[in-house]
C-alpha cells in the first residue's frame, strides 16, 4: 500500500520522489530492524511468520502495546457449500459470528456520511456512496460469494492471513518464482503486499470478528504472483508469456516444455473470476502488430472456462489521471510524465501552445485505459470512486471504462479503503516503524470520533497490525467489483461473462452529474481561433438507455441492484455469437476551427442492419500527410453515432502521448496503427451508422493537418 | 489452427538451415487475423530501398543509410517539459562510426545492407539498442521505413503463423539457426541474431508453410495499479 500511494499521489509528492522516499523509508526501517525483531519476539500477530530470534540491540523507539491475538484458523478450511440461486432470500447457513471490527469504518461497504469514522483525518463522505452490499450480504446469510472462485493475479497473496485464510482454496494458488503452491510474500516486508491488500477488498472473511470485510466475504480465493517477482527461469524460454497464459486460465495455450506448466497444471481452469489490478502505462502509441499473450489467454478464458459461459475478467483502469511515474515509449524507454505540468509550461508565451486556452486543465486526463490496446473487450476496465461521490483523483478516464468501483484516496487527508495488510507488527505497511504515520491520521485532537479507527497495534481493533487503512487506487476498485461479480454468480451461476458485464452496466448508478459540463467543461481553444474542441463529454444516454461517461463508464457499481437483476436474468435481445466488423470508407478532410483543427473523418456502415452493438473497437492506420512531424498526442480520436450524433472520445488530445510524442513523433508520410475501444454505444443499433473522426490540432509549423486512414470498426455482442 | 513462430535475438544461422529455408518459393499467402489484428502481409524482400528525403528528419531522428553514414539528424528530439527521461544505455559505442548511433541509442550497429519488405514498405534494419525499464533490460531492434524515414522499434523477434498441419517443433528443429523460445498450438517463438534478421525474415516470409510473420513489439512492464 505504501508503494501505491507513494507512486500514485505524485501530484502531492512530486514525480520521481516516490521511489526516493521509499528508499529512505527502507533505510530508516533497517536502522530500526532490531526493534522490529524485538517486537516480534514480544508477540506480534502470529500468522505464518517464523520464529524470530531475540534481539541483540535494545529498542531505540518506544514499542507499542502489542497483544497476541488468537491464532488464525488453518489455511485449508473450505468455504461453505455452494448455495442455490436463492441466496437473496437470506436463509443461507447459520447465524453469523462476531461482527468485523472495521466494518463500521468501511465506507465502501456502507457509507453513512460525514460523521462516519473512516481511515482519514477528515471525511467529506456522502451517505450511500458505497457498494450497496448490505442488503445482499444479509448479515452473512444472503449472497456472499459462496461457491465462486476468485483468482487474484498480483504480486502475491498471504495465504495464512487471519482474515483471508478461511476463504483460501488449498493447493490452488501458485508461486511462479519457484513453481510452488504458496505465493505468500516474504515474511518480513516493509510494504503492503499488493496482492494481499487487493484480496482483502474482495474477499476478507466476514463475521469472524477480525478486520474488515470483502464485498464477497465468503468467496473462494486463489492467488497467482504474476507481478513484481522474478519468474523461475527456463533456458531459452519465454516464461513471461507462459505465466500469462497459465494465470488467466488458458493452460491449453501454455508451452508444455517450460517447467512451470506442468506444475501449474489446470488449477486456473476452475476459476470463475480473475482480478487484475495492474496494467501498462504508455507515454506513446504502442505497437499493435500482434496481440499480447495475456490478451489471447483472456479471450480463450471467456470462450472455454465455466463450461463455456466464460470467466469474468476485471482489470484496473489505471491511476494516471494526473500523471504517470514511468510511461513506456515505443522505443522501450520510459518517461516520467506529468501532463498538467507539461501543458502549463507549453501554455507560456514561448511555449508550444502559447495563446491557446484549456477551460479546465485539472479536468483533463493524462492516462487512459485506452492507451493499453489489449485485453478488451474480454476484461472489463474498472475506474475508482471516492466516498464523496466523485471519481478518485487519480482514476484514469477513458471510453473503455466499464463501471466504477471503490478506491478512495490516500488514507491520510481523505479516506482510503481498509483492507488486509501483511501479518504482524513487523511487516507490511502497517508496521511498528510506521506507527506515527498511521497514528497521525487518527489523533483524537483532530476528531474525537476517530480514536477507534486507529489501525495500529495499540488499537483494540487491530492488535496484530494485520490491516491497513491506506489501500487505494483502481487496484482497490477492481476487487471491489470482482467481489460483486461473485455475488452475482452465486445468485445465478448460469450467467455468462457478458451477462455479468451487461447487468453491471444496466444497474450502475449515475454519479457526479455535472462532470465535464458547465463550469466543469473540458475544452481546448487553439490560439487564433474561438472554436472550442471538447476534450471530454458530459454524461450521455445512448439510444438503448445506457448512460455513459468516460470517467465512470456506466457509473458506480450497485451490488444490490446487480444481484437482484442477476437472479432472474433473461439474456437481452440482440445477443449474438459472432463479432461484426465493418471497414469504413477512406477518410476525407473537413477543416474546421478557423484552420486550427483539421477534422479527418471516415464513415463506417455495417452490413447487418438488424444487429445491436455491445462494446466497439476502432482500428486504423494513419498516414501523416501534413508535411511535418505529427505528435500523436495532438490528435483526438472519436467515434460518432450518425443517427443520435452521440460522440465517444476514444482518446482525447493532450494525454501522456502528447508528452511522449515530443520525442517519438510520426514523420511526414509515416504510418502508425492505432487501436481503441468504447463502451458508449452499448445497445445501439448498428444500422445507425458511425463515423470515425480524427481531429488533428495543428501545430504552428504544420500545414494542411491532413491525415489519411481507412478505419475498421468491430462491434462485439452486448 | 495455425502455428506462429517467434524469432528473436540470439540464434545462429546454420548454413544448411539457410539452404533449406531459402529454397522455398515465395507465394501469396492467405492472411489470418488473430482477434481482428491484421497480420503482416507476406511480401518478398526488396533489395533496393529508397533513401528518405532529407526533409523527413524530425524529432524521431531517422537515419540515412544503414552502413554507417553519418546522419545529419543527430540532434536529439524535443525533451519533455517535465520529468527526467529514464534512459537506457546509450553508451558502449563511443567512437563508433556514425553519429546516428548516438542519436538512436544504438548499441550495436549493423553494417552492410539489411532490408526487408515489412508491412508493405521497405525497411532497413539499422541495429539494436538496449533499453532498461521496469521489465528489465531488453535488446530492441531498430528499423527504418525507407519511404518515410520513420524509425520503428521491435524486439529482435518474429511471430509466425504456420499453415494447418505444420509441426511447429519440427519447423524450429529443422533450422539450427533458430533459437526456440516458446511453442504452443498456435504459435512458436524463436530468436535470431539481429545481423541475420533481414535474411531470416525474408526467408520465412517466402516459406510456403508460413501464413504470416510479424516482428514482436517491445515489451512494456505491467505495473500494479
Amino acid at each position: 500500500m505504501s508503494t501505491k500511494y507513494l507512486f500514485k499521489n505524485s501530484k502531492n509528492l512530486g514525480l520521481g520522489l516516490g521511489p526516493m522516499l521509499r528508499r529512505e523509508r527502507v533505510a530508516k526501517i533497517s536502522s530500526g530492524y532490531a526493534v522490529l525483531l524485538a517486537l516480534a519476539a514480544c508477540g506480534g500477530s502470529g500468522g505464518s511468520v517464523p520464529v524470530v530470534p531475540a534481539p541483540v540491540t535494545p529498542p531505540v523507539v518506544s514499542a507499542p502495546v502489542v497483544s497476541t491475538p488468537s491464532a488464525p484458523p488453518p489455511v485449508t478450511v473450505p468455504p461453505s457449500p455452494v448455495s442455490n440461486s436463492h441466496c437473496l432470500d437470506g436463509n443461507i447457513g447459520s447465524a453469523p459470528g462476531a461482527d468485523d471490527p472495521f466494518y463500521v469504518n468501511a465506507w465502501h461497504l456502507e457509507n453513512t456520511g460525514p460523521t462516519q469514522t473512516v481511515s482519514a483525518n477528515a471525511n467529506a463522505g456522502v451517505a450511500g456512496i458505497d457498494a450497496n452490499v448490505k442488503a445482499v450480504h444479509m448479515n452473512g446469510r444472503g449472497c456472499t460469494g459462496r461457491g465462486i472462485t476468485l483468482a487474484i493475479l498480483d504480486s502475491g497473496l498471504e495465504l495464512a492471513h487471519e482474515d483471508l485464510s478461511t476463504n483460501i482454496l488449498a493447493g490452488k494458488s501458485f508461486n511462479f518464482t519457484n513453481n510452488g503452491n504458496n505465493p505468500s510474500p516474504a515474511w518480513l516486508s516493509f510494504e503492503l503486499d499488493h496482492g494481499t491488500g487487493v484480496a482483502g477488498v474482495a474477499a476478507a472473511r466476514g463475521w469472524n470478528g477480525r478486520g474488515s470485510r470483502g464485498t464477497a466475504p465468503s468467496v473462494s480465493l486463489v492467488g497467482f504472483n504474476v507481478l513484481g517477482g522474478t519468474f523461475k527461469p527456463s533456458a531459452n524460454a519465454n516464461v513471461g508469456d507462459n505465466v500469462a497464459y497459465l494465470s488467466v486460465g488458458a493452460s491449453s495455450l501454455a508451452d508444455k516444455t517450460i517447467p512451470g506448466t506442468l506444475a501449474f497444471g489446470t488449477r486456473a481452469d476452475s476459476v470463475d473470476i480473475f482480478n487484475m489490478s495492474f496494467g501498462v502505462d504508455y507515454a506513446g502509441a504502442p505497437t499493435i502488430d500482434v496481440p499480447e499473450a495475456m490478451h489471447l489467454g483472456i479471450k480463450k478464458g471467456t470462450e472455454t472456462l465455466r463450461n463455456g459461459l466464460g470467466a469474468v475478467y476485471l482489470q484496473s483502469a489505471g491511476n494516471e489521471f494526473v500523471a504517470m511515474a514511468r510511461g513506456t515509449l515505443p522505443s522501450g524507454d520510459e518517461l516520467a510524465v506529468n501532463c498538467g505540468e507539461t501543458l502549463s509550461s507549453d501554455l507560456q508565451p514561448t511555449g508550444a501552445l502559447a495563446g491557446s486556452v484549456f477551460s479546465n486543465l485539472a479536468g483533463q486526463t493524462c492516462g487512459s485505459p485506452n492507451h493499453e490496446p489489449w485485453n478488451k473487450p474480454y476484461a472489463y476496465q474498472i475506474a475508482a470512486m471516492h466516498n464523496t461521490g466523485k471519481a478518485s483523483s487519480y482514476s484514469s478516464s477513458g471510453a473503455s471504462n466499464w463501471v466504477a468501483g471503490f478506491g478512495g484516496e490516500s488514507g491520510k487527508a481523505e479516506a482510503a479503503i481498509i483492507s488486509t495488510d501483511n501479518s504482524t507488527c513487523i511487516s507490511g505497511a502497517n508496521n511498528v516503524y510506521l506507527k506515527s504515520e498511521f497514528e497521525a491520521f487518527f489523533t483524537p485532537l483532530v476528531n474525537a470520533f476517530k480514536t477507534l479507527a486507529d489501525l495500529f497495534g495499540a488499537s483494540n481493533k487491530d492488535p496484530g497490525c494485520n490491516y491497513t487503512g491506506q489501500m487505494n487506487g483502481t487496484s482497490a476498485a477492481a476487487p471491489s467489483v470482482s467481489g460483486i461479480a461473485a455475488l452475482m454468480l452465486e445468485a445465478n451461476p448460469k450467467l455468462s461473462w457478458q451477462d455479468v458485464g451487461y447487468i453491471m452496466a444496466k444497474t450502475a448508478r449515475k454519479v457526479d452529474a455535472d462532470i465535464a459540463s458547465g463550469a466543469r467543461a473540458v475544452t481546448f481553444t487553439a490560439a487564433g481561433t474561438t472554436s472550442k474542441l471538447d476534450l471530454d463529454k458530459p454524461w450521455q444516454v445512448n439510444s438503448a438507455g445506457f448512460h455513459f461517461q468516460n470517467r465512470y463508464g456506466f457509473g458506480m457499481v450497485d451490488a444490490a441492484a446487480a444481484v437482484k437483476l442477476a437472479r432472474d436474468f433473461v439474456t437481452p435481445a440482440g445477443r449474438r455469437t459472432t463479432d461484426l466488423t465493418a471497414v469504413g470508407a477512406a477518410s476525407a478532410v473537413l477543416d474546421t476551427g478557423n484552420g486550427a483543427y483539421a477534422v479527418n473523418s471516415a464513415a463506417v456502415t455495417f452490413a447487418d442492419t438488424l444487429a445491436v452493438s455491445g462494446q466497439m473497437r476502432v482500428e486504423l492506420e494513419i498516414t501523416n500527410h501534413t508535411g511535418a512531424p505529427l505528435n500523436p498526442g495532438r490528435v483526438q480520436f472519436e467515434l460518432v453515432n450518425n443517427k443520435t450524433e452521440q460522440t465517444s472520445i476514444l482518446l482525447p488530445a493532450f494525454t501522456s502521448w502528447y508528452v511522449g510524442g515530443k520525442t517519438d513523433s510520426l514523420v511526414a508520410n509515416g504510418k502508425q496503427k492505432f487501436r481503441f475501444h468504447t463502451n458508449a454505444f452499448h445497445g445501439d443499433k448498428l444500422a445507425d451508422g458511425y463515423t470515425v473522426r480524427v481531429v488533428n490540432i495543428k501545430s504552428a509549423d504544420a500545414n494542411s493537418g491532413a491525415l489519411s486512414f481507412t478505419p475498421s470498426v468491430t462491434s462485439f455482442s452486448l | 489452427m495455425y502455428s506462429q513462430i517467434f524469432i528473436g535475438t540470439a540464434a545462429v544461422l546454420g548454413g544448411l538451415g539457410w539452404a533449406v529455408w531459402l529454397g522455398y518459393a515465395g507465394s501469396e499467402q492467405p492472411l489470418v487475423s488473430q482477434d481482428g489484428t491484421t497480420p503482416d502481409r507476406l511480401m518478398p524482400s526488396s533489395a533496393s530501398p529508397s533513401l528518405p528525403s532529407p526533409r523527413l528528419m524530425p524529432t524521431s531522428v531517422p537515419v540515412q543509410g544503414a552502413a554507417g553514414t553519418a546522419s545529419q539528424a543527430a540532434a536529439a528530439g524535443v525533451q519533455p517539459a517535465s520529468g527526467a527521461r529514464v534512459m537506457s544505455g546509450e553508451a558502449g559505442t563511443a567512437g563508433a562510426p556514425g553519429s546516428h548511433i548516438t542519436a538512436l541509442g544504438l548499441t550495436h550497429e549493423l553494417t552492410g545492407e539489411h532490408t526487408i519488405a515489412y508491412q508493405g514498405q521497405t525497411h532497413s534494419i539499422l541495429g539494436t539498442r538496449q533499453t532498461a525499464g521496469a521489465s528489465g533490460t531488453q535488446t530492441v531492434l531498430v528499423l527504418r521505413d525507407d519511404s518515410s524515414g520513420q524509425i520503428i522499434y521491435r524486439q529482435s523477434a518474429l511471430q509466425i503463423v504456420l499453415k494447418p498441419g505444420q509441426d511447429p517443433e519440427a519447423f524450429v528443429q529443422q533450422n539450427a539457426w533458430l533459437e526456440r523460445r516458446f511453442v504452443n498450438p498456435e504459435q512458436v517463438q524463436v530468436n535470431v541474431d539481429a545481423a541475420h534478421m533481414a535474411r531470416a525474415y525474408s526467408a520465412i516470409a517466402n516459406d510456403p508453410r508460413v501464413v504470416s510473420v510479424s516482428f514482436m513489439p517491445v515489451t512494456a512492464a505491467r505495473k500494479i495499479k
